[in-house]
């Protein structure tokens, strides 16, 4: 039986960090699984990609908790032994590891959703040229899985895609942020199982901002954004002082 | 050499075939990724071959799925505009005003413009980034790290 508290991921950022009780901290999710501090270290710090695809909306999260959730899930039966060993740690090393969680935890998470692989490629480098990474989706739905999963601090939203679309899928995640469950995207069809079973453990109160990238057609106007709940627009193509001045504003 | 592979570039601006979204692609070339420009356009011409085959395919079936027809080219248009492929965007756009007017006669005159359009930027785009790489990374690395 472990005798570590555990500390609880709220938006990513760790409750309380400074834990200094000399044993290893033990990050709790929701989902019941626990996550070594030292496998989050690890993960988070070699992370070589800058962001992790999305397949069928069954794809890897880029969320730390999640990723290390799922290793540590696996091995918790026979973990048990393993975790104690870590119990010895010195809380210098536990003020580090917090530093580095802290830092890895205050950097803004953004999710790119578009299924066109040249905007991708050309985003994803504008991005990264501004000193950000970026988690992809291709569909509505894929989005709505990641959001679902992890707490993003801001979403590039392209209008027009197939399976869902950027204007219903904003929809459904306005419908989850003002219910607090995902009824609507379900009732449109999302799956299920996905949307409960891999749930973030604390859901933001804070309005998700969410920017659409719309080829400023009549079906992609900027009312009809508006209209369905996006925050604002980049008009297409996407350029780096479109995406610098959308980050001046809603990242924070 | 330099000078020859600037002068052939700034014709590709003069002459239309690119714009300034290609500019932008430029700035994002540096140390660490000194080939991006080039990169973009392997995967735009490698996706888009995709699409000029599925909309070729399509058209010679003889059924005019106008809607089917206007979603490719919407993929179309919408790498060729990240690129700055301006020639080709433009004959994108026609393609799908005819799409929407049910003009299938227009379709394919566009259709066989559009692809003339865009073997003609591959190959100039191909002899630009040959040329840039023989003269040397001074030409395509704008920044510093």
């Amino acid at each position: 039986m472990l005798t570590t508290s555990p500390i609880k991921l709220i938006n990513g950022f760790v409750a309380d960090p400074s834990n200094n009780t000399g044993q290893s901290e033990i990050v709790q999710v929701e989902n019941g699984g626990y996550v070594d501090e030292t496998k989050l270290e690890t993960s988070s710090g070699h992370c070589p990609e800058s962001a992790h695809q999305y397949e069928n909306g069954n794809g890897r999260c880029f969320s730390k908790e999640s990723e290390s959730c799922s290793s540590s899930q696996a091995s918790s039966e026979g973990g048990t032994l393993e975790m104690e060993s870590e119990l010895t740690v010195s809380s210098q090393r536990e003020e580090e590891k917090a530093e580095t969680n802290l830092k890895e935890s205050s950097k803004p998470k953004i999710l790119l959703v578009e299924d066109n692989k040249i905007n991708i490629m050309v985003a994803k480098s504008m991005m990264k040229q501004l000193g950000h990474t970026m988690d992809i989706a291709n569909n509505g739905v894929e989005a709505i899985n990641a959001i679902n999963r992890s707490s993003y601090d801001l979403v590039l939203m392209d209008v027009c895609m197939p399976v869902l679309d950027g204007l219903k899928a904003t929809r459904l995640i306005r419908s989850y942020e003002e219910s607090g469950n995902w009824n609507a995207a379900i009732e449109a069809g999302v799956d299920k199982e996905i949307l409960e079973n891999e749930q973030v453990c604390v859901r933001s109160t804070n309005r998700l901002p969410i920017i659409a990238m719309t080829a400023n057609t009549l079906a992609e106007s900027s009312e009809e954004c508006y209209a369905n709940g996006m925050d604002s627009f980049i008009s297409k193509p996407v350029t780096l002082q479109k995406l610098r001045e959308c980050l001046q504003q809603y990242l924070h | 050499m330099q000078r020859q592979v600037a002068l052939i570039k700034q014709s590709l601006f003069d002459q239309g075939y690119l714009d300034e979204q290609f500019m932008e692609l430029e700035e994002l070339q540096d140390d660490a990724n000194p080939n991006f420009v080039e990169e973009v356009s392997a995967l735009y011409f490698k996706d888009s071959a995709r699409l000029i085959n599925n909309i070729d395919q399509a058209l010679e079936r003889g059924s005019f799925d106008f809607n089917r027809l206007d979603n490719y080219m919407h993929q179309f248009k919408g790498s060729s505009t990240s690129i700055g492929a301006s020639k080709v965007k433009t004959e994108c756009t026609k393609f799908r005003e005819y799409c929407r007017a049910g003009n299938a006669e227009g379709c394919l005159r566009t259709f066989h413009q559009l692809k003339k359009e865009h073997s003609t930027l591959r190959k100039k785009l191909e002899h630009y980034f040959q040329l840039a790489r023989q003269a040397g990374p001074k030409e395509t690395a704008r920044r510093p790290k």
